[in-house]
């Protein structure tokens, strides 16, 4: 299992959402971030750039 | 009358012939609920005057041969994220505690006319995501075939209510899993039906993209007389497909005979190594099948793992965004894991939310490539058996790949059925799935493996 994710940008996307946590909310909620990372090595196209996002829209 | 019916169905047959009253069946599923619901916490809300009414209403009906059809008189459950004007309706949260609605939910609405009776509000994880909680208002649901066991959820209430025998129906939500995983836990029949055949109106929001409406009941057939109702366009839910109603009831006895069954062995043999039962279970419904006509051969899709890491990221996303607000404002008022799973959800960016729906594109593809030479998929509902209520983790679901989270991407029906029972006695199940809009077929597939097996004979209490 990945890393969690830096702390620097866990603690600025938590302010960026307006959310104030305790020691303890900060620590699990830290820990767990991991699964995000995971997700996005997962899923994110390697060079790749042009790939459709599927956010086509059609009028 | 100490115990209902084994089954909508049967009941439905009761009322008709007037060997039962649907205020008889009314009275004892209210008796039912007072003595069982201190247990099983099922119910968050009993709504006694409003089934009596009803009940009184279609007795009437039932006297004067005016039935309105299989669902007159019939006692039933909404999960408590389903609207009901009048009555409370909490999302099982402190935050919504004191809401009471103006209108029905459509799926309410819809099966009030059809003649069903409301005993009250059942229990979900908080928005149909945070739990088991013990730190909401009120306690999370047990599974009545051992009530030291998780039900699963979301639709945790609405499962234990029916595992239990208080009503013969109820209302559920999937969007990653959440009827079927009651279903699964506690032996019964709960199908997640195509996305769009069923209107979300009037239900509070989990995952727009994935979020879907449907039943929970003892039986596959039960679960068809249910959803029919449910079933077709309503303009006030901007993801209900614009077609007609299909009709689920009249080829629900054809059988299996000639159709072409892929198991999907990996989900649950390889990409995640499910408990000896459940696997049995899995391997019990391809022969029963096969052994009724169908055609059984073994299907390879992506590995479950994608499916899980999309279907997540989406839904937290989308999660995320409805509950906004609340959270900035009212964080500490939910409880725990909803608080700390929306948290998570905010670390969720734009880029990581659109790269998931792009890996979903593909899924969708590489599943209808793969169906392309099978009518049905099957492979398993949950991993095990229910596990002890209080060890379920904070972050259950992102820790390792869930069996149901494909085909609330791919947006295909799904059906849990019950194939056994395994460590403790406990329930296991599996699913069917179909292409999109043939749930008329997976109920059929379903009914015909229930018909063929007698693991509907038993009950939990």
């Amino acid at each position: 299992m990945p890393e969690p994710m830096p702390e620097p940008l866990f603690d600025a996307m938590i302010a960026r959402a307006g959310l104030v946590l305790t020691p303890a909310q900060r620590a699990s909620i830290l820990d767990a971030s991991r699964y995000l990372t995971a997700a996005n090595e997962r899923l994110r196209p390697q060079d790749q750039v042009a790939l459709e996002p599927a956010t086509v829209f059609r009028p | 009358m100490n115990e209902l019916p084994l089954g909508l169905a049967a009941a439905a047959r009761l009322i008709a012939a007037k060997q039962v009253s649907p205020v008889e069946l009314a009275e004892t599923a209210l008796a039912r609920a007072a003595r069982l619901n201190p247990e099983l916490h099922a119910f968050i809300r009993l709504t006694p005057d409003l089934a009596r009414q009803q009940a009184r209403a279609a007795e009437e009906r039932q006297m004067a041969g005016t039935l309105k059809g299989p669902l007159d008189g019939i006692p039933i459950g909404h999960k408590d994220i389903y609207e009901t004007a009048g009555i409370p309706t909490t999302g099982h949260s402190r935050i919504l505690e004191h809401h009471v609605p103006a209108q029905d939910a459509a799926v309410v609405r819809a099966w009030a006319e059809a003649g069903a009776v409301t005993i009250g509000k059942t229990a979900t994880h908080e928005f149909a995501w945070g739990g088991p909680s013990f730190d909401l208002p009120w306690p999370p649901a047990r599974n009545p075939w051992d009530t030291s066991r998780f039900t699963g959820g979301s639709s945790t209430g609405t499962g234990a209510a029916v595992a239990a025998g208080i009503v013969l129906g109820g209302t559920g939500s999937d969007t990653g899993g959440s009827i079927r995983g009651p279903a699964g836990l506690c032996g019964l029949a709960g199908i997640k039906p195509t996305y769009g055949l069923c209107s979300r109106a009037g239900v509070l929001p989990l995952a727009h993209s994935l979020d879907t409406t449907g039943p929970i009941a003892w039986t596959v057939e039960d679960c068809a007389l249910l959803l029919q109702p449910m079933a077709g366009h309503d303009p006030a839910d901007p993801s209900s497909a614009d077609r007609p109603a299909p009709d689920l009831l009249g080829g629900l006895e054809g059988g299996v005979k000639g159709l072409r069954i892929g198991v999907i062995r990996h989900f649950h043999e390889r990409d995640i190594t499910a408990s000896p039962a459940v696997r049995a279970g899995v391997d019990h419904l391809a022969d029963v099948l096969r052994a009724e006509g169908a055609v059984v051969s073994e299907v390879t899709l992506p590995p479950l793992t994608d499916f899980h890491f999309a279907g997540w990221l989406i839904l937290m996303s989308e999660a995320h965004a409805v509950h906004e607000p609340w959270l900035r404002a009212r964080f500490n008022e939910y409880g725990e894991i909803l608080r700390e799973r929306l948290a998570l959800a905010a670390l969720v960016s734009a880029a990581d939310y659109l790269q998931a729906q792009r890996r979903r594109r593909q899924l969708c593809q590489q599943v209808a490539a793969a169906m392309e030479d099978v009518d049905l998929l099957v492979t398993a509902a949950q991993v095990s058996e229910a596990p002890p209520i209080d060890q379920v983790p904070k972050f259950a679901g992102l820790e390792s790949p869930g069996l149901t989270m494909p085909f609330n991407l791919t947006g295909q029906p799904a059906l849990a059925v019950c194939t056994g029972f395994g460590v403790g006695g406990l329930p296991v199940g599996a699913q069917i799935i179909g292409r999109p809009f043939a749930d008329a077929l997976v109920l059929r597939a379903g009914h015909a493996f229930e018909r063929a097996t007698n693991w509907r004979a038993k009950r939990a209490m």
